[in-house]
C-alpha cells in the first residue's frame, strides 16, 4: 500500500482503499489535487470542501446521491 | 444471514441440480424439458426480485437509480419472455423451433434496449465521475478484440443467415437481432469489467463486477444459441442453458450487492 508523507492525503487514502481499490483511491487522490492546482502531498483541511464535492460526483454513479453525500460527508471530517 | 449469501447457496443448489438432470435426463424428455422451461423462469424470477430490491434501495432518483431501474426493466422482460416460451412449449406443447419467432422473441429482443441503456448510463456516469479511466491503451486492446469478436460473428453467423433462402425474413430479422444485441450488450459489459478490475478489492465495484459476469454469461449463451437454432441442433437439457440460468443469478447477486452496498454506507460501517 502507498505511503503518503502528508498525514491529511494519508489518512483519506487510508477510508478510500476499502471503497476503492488502491489503483482508484491514489487516482482519486491525484485528480482531486490537480483540479485544485496542487500535487496529493500538499492537500490540506482547506481542500476538504472541494475533496468532498469531487467525491461525491465520483461515488453517486456507484451508490446513487444520497449515500455518496453521506459517506464524501464522512471523508471530508477525517482530518 | 445476508441475503446475498443466502443467494449464493441457492444458486450453488440449483446450478447443481441443473447439471445432474442433464447429465442423467432422469424422468425421460418429458421431464427434461419441464425443467429446461422452468428453471430460466425461476432464475429470471429471482433475479428480478433481487434487482427491483436494489432499485428500492436508492432513495433519490438519479443516474444511479435509473440504471438499475433500466436493467429491472430488461430482466422483468426477459422474464415475461422465458414465461411465454415455457408456457407455448410445456403448456400448449407448441413446437417452438416450427414456429419461430413466438410473442416470447419480442419481449427478448425488447429487453437490450433498457439493458443496453442501462450499462450505457453505468460507463458515462463513470466517465463524467473524474475517477480514473484506467490504461487508454487497453481500451484499444478492448476495441480490436470487440471488432474481431463482430466480424467473427457476422462472417460466420450472420451472413449465412441473410444468404439461407429457406429461412422466411420474419425469421431471419430475429436471427439476426440476437446476435446484434448481444454486441451491443457485451461490449459495455466489457468495458464495466475492466473499470471493475481497476477497483482490485474495493467493495463499491462488486455489483457491477457481477453484472458484467452475468451479462458476458447471456452473451456467450445467446451466440451458441442462435449458431445452433438456426442449424435445428439446439433442444432441451442442452448445456448452453446453464450460461443463462448462471446470467440471471449472477445479475440479481449484483442487485444484492447493490442494496448491501448501500445500506452498509448508510449505516457508517465501512467508514
Amino acid at each position: 500500500m502507498k505511503i503518503y508523507n502528508n498525514p491529511y492525503t494519508q489518512k483519506i487514502y487510508v477510508s478510500l482503499v476499502p471503497l476503492l481499490g488502491e489503483i482508484v483511491a491514489q487516482g482519486v487522490l491525484k485528480s482531486q489535487s490537480n483540479k485544485l492546482g496542487k500535487d496529493s502531498e500538499s492537500l490540506n483541511h482547506s481542500d476538504s470542501t472541494k475533496i468532498v464535492e469531487g467525491l461525491k460526483k465520483g461515488l453517486s454513479i456507484f451508490m446513487g446521491s444520497e449515500a455518496a453525500s453521506q459517506i464524501a460527508n464522512k471523508i471530508g471530517q477525517i482530518y | 444471514m445476508k441475503k446475498s449469501k443466502m443467494l449464493w447457496i441457492f444458486a450453488g443448489v440449483l446450478i447443481l441440480f441443473n447439471i445432474i438432470m442433464y447429465l442423467t435426463r432422469w424422468g425421460g424428455e418429458n421431464v427434461l424439458a419441464v425443467v429446461s422451461d422452468a428453471l430460466p423462469v425461476l432464475c429470471a424470477l429471482v433475479s428480478l426480485i433481487c434487482l427491483f430490491y436494489a432499485f428500492k434501495g436508492f432513495k433519490k432518483f438519479d443516474f444511479a437509480k435509473i440504471a438499475w431501474l433500466m436493467i429491472f426493466i430488461g430482466i422483468t422482460a426477459d422474464f415475461i419472455a422465458e414465461t411465454i416460451y415455457g408456457i407455448l412449449e410445456i403448456g400448449l406443447k407448441v413446437d417452438v423451433n416450427k414456429v419461430f419467432p413466438t410473442i416470447a422473441d419480442y419481449f427478448w429482443c425488447f429487453a437490450y434496449f433498457p439493458l443496453f441503456v442501462g450499462l450505457a448510463i453505468m460507463f458515462f456516469g463513470y466517465r463524467k465521475s473524474g475517477f480514473p479511466m484506467g490504461n487508454m491503451k487497453l481500451y484499444g486492446l478492448i476495441a480490436a478484440i470487440c471488432l474481431v469478436l463482430s466480424a467473427s460473428i457476422i462472417y460466420y453467423l450472420l451472413v449465412p443467415i441473410m444468404t439461407d433462402s429457406q429461412t422466411g425474413p420474419l425469421a431471419k430479422f430475429f436471427y439476426l437481432f440476437y446476435p446484434v444485441g448481444d454486441i451491443f450488450l457485451v461490449i459495455p459489459a466489457i468495458i464495466l469489467m475492466y473499470i471493475t478490475s481497476l477497483f482490485g478489492t474495493g467493495t463499491i465495484s462488486k455489483p457491477w463486477k457481477y453484472l458484467a459476469i452475468g451479462f458476458i454469461c447471456f452473451t456467450l449463451a445467446d451466440l451458441i444459441y442462435s449458431y445452433l437454432s438456426w442449424k435445428n441442433l439446439y433442444g432441451s437439457g442442452n448445456f448452453i442453458d446453464l450460461a443463462w440460468h448462471s446470467g440471471y443469478l449472477l445479475i440479481g447477486l449484483a442487485g444484492l450487492y447493490q442494496r448491501e452496498l448501500i445500506e452498509s454506507f448508510k449505516e457508517g460501517a465501512n467508514v
